[in-house]
């Protein structure tokens, strides 16, 4: 995805940045609100990356030709773009189920690193098998939605229409799906596992099923980058950009907050993708260094925003962050909370 | 036992007292007890009573409480558990309460944390209160029954040597025999100098080891007199521990067994 | 050879498992401290740790001298401190207002963003050696070649683990972090200082984590990303010997080394890295609790 920045900084006028910008973080917003919908319900993934690219590989390799001369990669049958974008997000939907499987109903806690470790692998797969996705090569050639209908150089505001409209059907998606029943069932579970199993719900299945809903608008997310950018390689999707990014997104504008998500998305891109057009009136020093120094900013960002304000730039309304309900540190056994509740319900009903 | 001595002392004295895991939800109220360096004081009552987060509250393991704590003499209200401890109070949670990991010894040597000196002769003492803990120092805690883990909680909070011996449930998960036994082993234990203030769920059974009982329902204190007081009283067993009439109670509410 | 990465991996996940099991944090930046460890080390063998007159010099047919041996300890301490700065500013107040596991992973995860581009930014993104040159290899019983560095950095992890099972048997403070890690209200309950044993099991997580980063330098390269990309054989090792289990740790990392080499006769070594997702995989559904079991 550093190409991206240098495609950047080479347009000339500031709306063409704007709309490459807007087009681009409309793409991390998709992630990030994503990535929103599994935190909530207390997944944590680290493995954004391994969903973004699954969905951008599958729907690169089903809409392009077969291949030809050195290039080899599978299917190839040229299929309509929205067909690759469906199958990118049922292909998120899958790898959700495989790693969920094993993990949620055991060992959430060992989600992160499975994750992460999926993406990974993910990687070296992609870069060492012969002939699955061209290995370090990577597929070149994707074509854009409605590419071929418009003429000259306006495709790019297409671009940012179609990203825009994606990001607003997933928003409304998102959105409603927490206001029904099933996303309220979802925060029961969240804020209070135990009473929600002892209410007889399946715990087990809701959140493999927020797990799925995250993966799959990841993977129509990669499938949009996939036919936006064009070009996709195993280097495009690292853990840094791929899925670290999409954390401090959510972490700066506000989890278990929809709009949150996305204002993070605006904040967060605007600061890695603006320092490109300030390198050049920076000091040697600094300007030298603004990528190092820009990633150790990302980290910070995390950290700072965790310490200082749990609730994101936008706290989420009516409920208090999971962060802040706080229980007394360390003093008191695990499920205390519970305990306490159970007791005092159980004297009530008396 | 209950020796009506005049001018006694009681070590442990809470009055007005309240609290409750979250702030603004009390689960306990208003109660008012004190206890004797030479008695064992039971609490009773229905599941759910708050008979647990009282002792929690008197140990200092409650997040908040309201109201006023005395211990021989000295105020110690919002003192947290390892202040008490320091102080003489030991304390034996009702689940969780060994180290399961590590060795019978070790437990020893954790729960002597805090002393300054010794340690090793007070290992000894301990484990010659309890002939099933003393032959083998080295067995892990997790290999232990469910009686003998409970007597190794209590020989773990005695390292310190406490002058009371706040109990959660010891008897709690354990069959009718070890009950018993461990029953009779607390009040070894009392007779030694240590008064004992213990929730019970068992309560027939404990009540019978105990100089007093105080009944707890909904929070609140209901009852509180001599152990056969409470014993025979045909209203506590009717009203306050859910059971038919008859010949007392067989209280063993809330107990799968 | 899959020992020897093997022995790595164990230095590791020894103090990721210890980290894990008394403070509750899976610390996914103990790579990156790694790569700390390194790069300090790296530091003071280089041109700049010269003049201040380490380096130079070898031990025998090592490929280090004193410069290294300096180099492990200002590792050792650095990362150390830097492990109690984290705690201290970062974890101690996220306990306090009560986050848990989730909070404090992803907290490690910006720390770990932040270690990785800090050396970066002072390094820059070069490979380096702690010595440049070619050390050949001897041979050893049946025709096995052997770096005398190998031997090192076996000796140096057989050295950790038996200080370290000292350290957590014989010692009043070692005891008090296996209490801690087994049940930490019961030992807070019991006059524990547990936030000493906190510190404590940072520092000794610190160390063992540049003792395995300077260990992968010397054994590769020294490169900003090495520890991160040892993350994931790390918590295979932790998860296939049981949380908080320092032993299950140590045999999980062999086998976690040993494995990824002996995989390469079947499969490409570009897929190497899959092998500890696999395993954590399989230990996931056959064992949940690790196959040496869980401390608590």
């Amino acid at each position: 995805m550093e190409e991206l920045i240098v495609t950047l900084v080479t347009f000339d006028g500031a709306v063409n940045w704007t709309v490459g910008f807007l087009t681009t973080v409309s793409i991390f917003a998709i992630l990030a609100l994503a990535l929103n919908v599994q935190w909530s319900v207390g997944i944590l993934n680290f493995g954004v990356a391994a969903f973004f690219m699954v969905g951008a590989y599958v729907s690169a390799v089903l809409t392009l030709p077969a291949p030809e001369g050195l290039e080899s990669y599978v299917a190839g049958w040229g299929l309509p773009i929205p067909v690759g974008w469906l199958f990118a997000a049922i292909a998120g939907a899958v790898l959700a189920i495989l790693l969920g499987i094993p993990t949620l109903r055991l060992r959430d806690d060992f989600l992160a690193i499975a994750t992460i470790g999926v993406a990974a692998i993910l990687r070296s797969i992609a870069n060492s098998v012969e002939g699955l996705v061209n290995r370090s090569r990577g597929l070149n050639g994707i074509d854009g939605l409605l590419e071929d209908q418009v003429q000259g150089g306006g495709y790019r505001w297409v671009e940012l229409v179609i990203a825009l409209v994606a990001l607003a059907a997933v928003y409304w998606l998102v959105s409603r799906a927490s206001a029904s029943p099933w996303g309220r069932t979802l925060r029961a579970i969240r804020d209070n596992e135990d009473t929600a199993k002892a209410s007889g719900k399946n715990t087990v299945r809701f959140r493999m099923g927020a797990f799925m809903l995250g993966a799959m608008l990841m993977g129509l997310a990669g499938a949009i980058y996939a036919h936006r950018s064009g070009t996709i390689s195993p280097l495009t999707f690292s853990d840094l950009l791929g899925t670290f990014f999409v954390w401090t997104m959510l972490i700066v504008g506000g989890s278990g907050n929809h709009r949150g998500a996305v204002l993070g998305a605006v904040v967060v891109g605007f600061f890695w993708f603006g320092t490109p057009l300030i390198q050049e009136s920076l000091p040697d020093w600094l300007g030298s260094r603004v990528f190092q120094v820009r990633q150790l900013l990302i980290g910070l960002l995390i950290v700072i925003f965790l310490l200082w304000r749990p609730q994101g730039l936008l706290a989420e309304r009516d409920r208090v962050s999971r962060f802040v309900t706080s229980g007394p540190g360390g003093e008191l056994p695990e499920g205390w909370l519970d305990k306490g509740l159970r007791r005092l319900r159980a004297a009530r009903s008396r | 036992m209950t020796t009506n001595g005049a001018e006694r002392e009681p070590l442990l004295q809470v009055e007005s007292f309240s609290g409750g895991y979250v702030e603004g939800i009390e689960i306990i109220h208003d109660i008012a007890l004190d206890v004797f360096q030479d008695e064992i004081l039971t609490i009773i009552g229905p599941n759910g009573a708050g008979k647990s987060t009282l002792l929690k509250a008197i140990v200092g393991a409650l997040p908040f409480e309201r109201g006023q704590r005395t211990f021989q003499g000295r105020d110690v209200s919002g003192w947290s558990t390892p202040r008490m401890i320091a102080a003489g109070v030991g304390y034996v949670p009702q689940v969780d309460n060994v180290f399961a990991s590590m060795s019978i010894r070790e437990n020893l040597e954790m729960g002597g944390y805090m002393r300054e000196h010794g340690l090793e002769d007070r290992i000894a003492e301990v484990l010659a209160m309890f002939p099933d803990l003393e032959f083998r120092p080295n067995e892990r805690a997790s290999r232990l029954s469910g009686g003998q883990r409970q007597m190794l909680a209590m020989a773990r909070a005695l390292m310190l040597d406490p002058v009371l011996l706040c109990l959660d449930e010891p008897t709690a998960a354990l069959s009718p025999a070890a009950r018993g036994e461990l029953l009779a082993r607390i009040y070894r234990i009392h007779l030694s100098g240590v008064g004992v203030l213990m929730v019970e769920q068992n309560a027939t059974e404990a009540l019978v080891w105990s100089d007093r009982g105080l009944v707890m329902v909904d929070g609140e204190q209901a009852l509180i007199g001599s152990g056969t007081e409470v014993l025979i009283s045909p209203e506590v067993g009717r009203a306050f521990l859910g059971q038919a009439e008859g010949e007392g109670f067989s209280i063993d509410e809330g107990m799968p067994s | 050879m899959g020992i020897i990465v093997g022995s790595i991996i164990a230095l590791g996940a020894m103090g990721l498992t210890l980290i894990f099991g008394v403070l509750g944090i899976g610390d996914f930046a103990h790579g990156d401290k790694m790569g700390w460890g390194m790069f300090l080390a790296f530091f003071v063998v280089s041109s700049e740790g010269a003049n201040l007159g380490f380096a130079g010099g070898r031990f025998g047919s090592l490929s280090f001298g004193w410069g290294l041996v300096v180099g492990l300890l200002v590792a050792m301490v650095g990362v150390a401190a830097l492990s109690v700065i984290m705690e201290r500013l970062v974890y101690r107040r996220l306990r306090a207002a009560g986050g848990g596991f989730f909070i404090f992973a992803i907290a490690s995860l910006g720390m770990s963003i932040m270690l990785r581009a800090a050396i970066q930014l002072i390094w820059g993104p070069s490979n380096f050696r702690y010595t440049p040159g070619i050390h050949p290899a001897v041979e050893i019983l049946g025709g096995i070649r052997v770096k005398p560095d190998q031997f090192f950095i076996v000796g140096v992890t057989v050295l950790a683990a038996i200080l370290l099972y000292w350290l957590l048997y014989r010692t009043r403070f070692g005891k008090a972090m296996r209490a801690t890690s087994d049940n930490p209200a019961l030992a807070e309950a019991s006059g524990i200082d547990t936030d000493r044993i906190r510190t404590g099991t940072w520092i000794v997580g610190g160390i063992l984590a540049a003792l395995a980063g300077v260990m992968l330098g010397l054994q590769a390269e020294v490169r900003f990303d090495a520890g991160f990309r040892l993350l994931l054989p790390l918590f295979a090792a932790m998860i296939l010997g049981g949380i908080g289990n320092p032993w299950g740790a140590l045999i999980g990392g062999l086998t976690v080394g040993i494995a990824q080499e002996v995989s390469t006769q079947w499969i490409s070594t570009g897929l190497k890295p899959g092998i500890p997702f696999v395993i954590v995989i399989a230990v996931l559904l056959l064992r949940p609790r690790g196959m040496f079991g869980q401390s608590r």
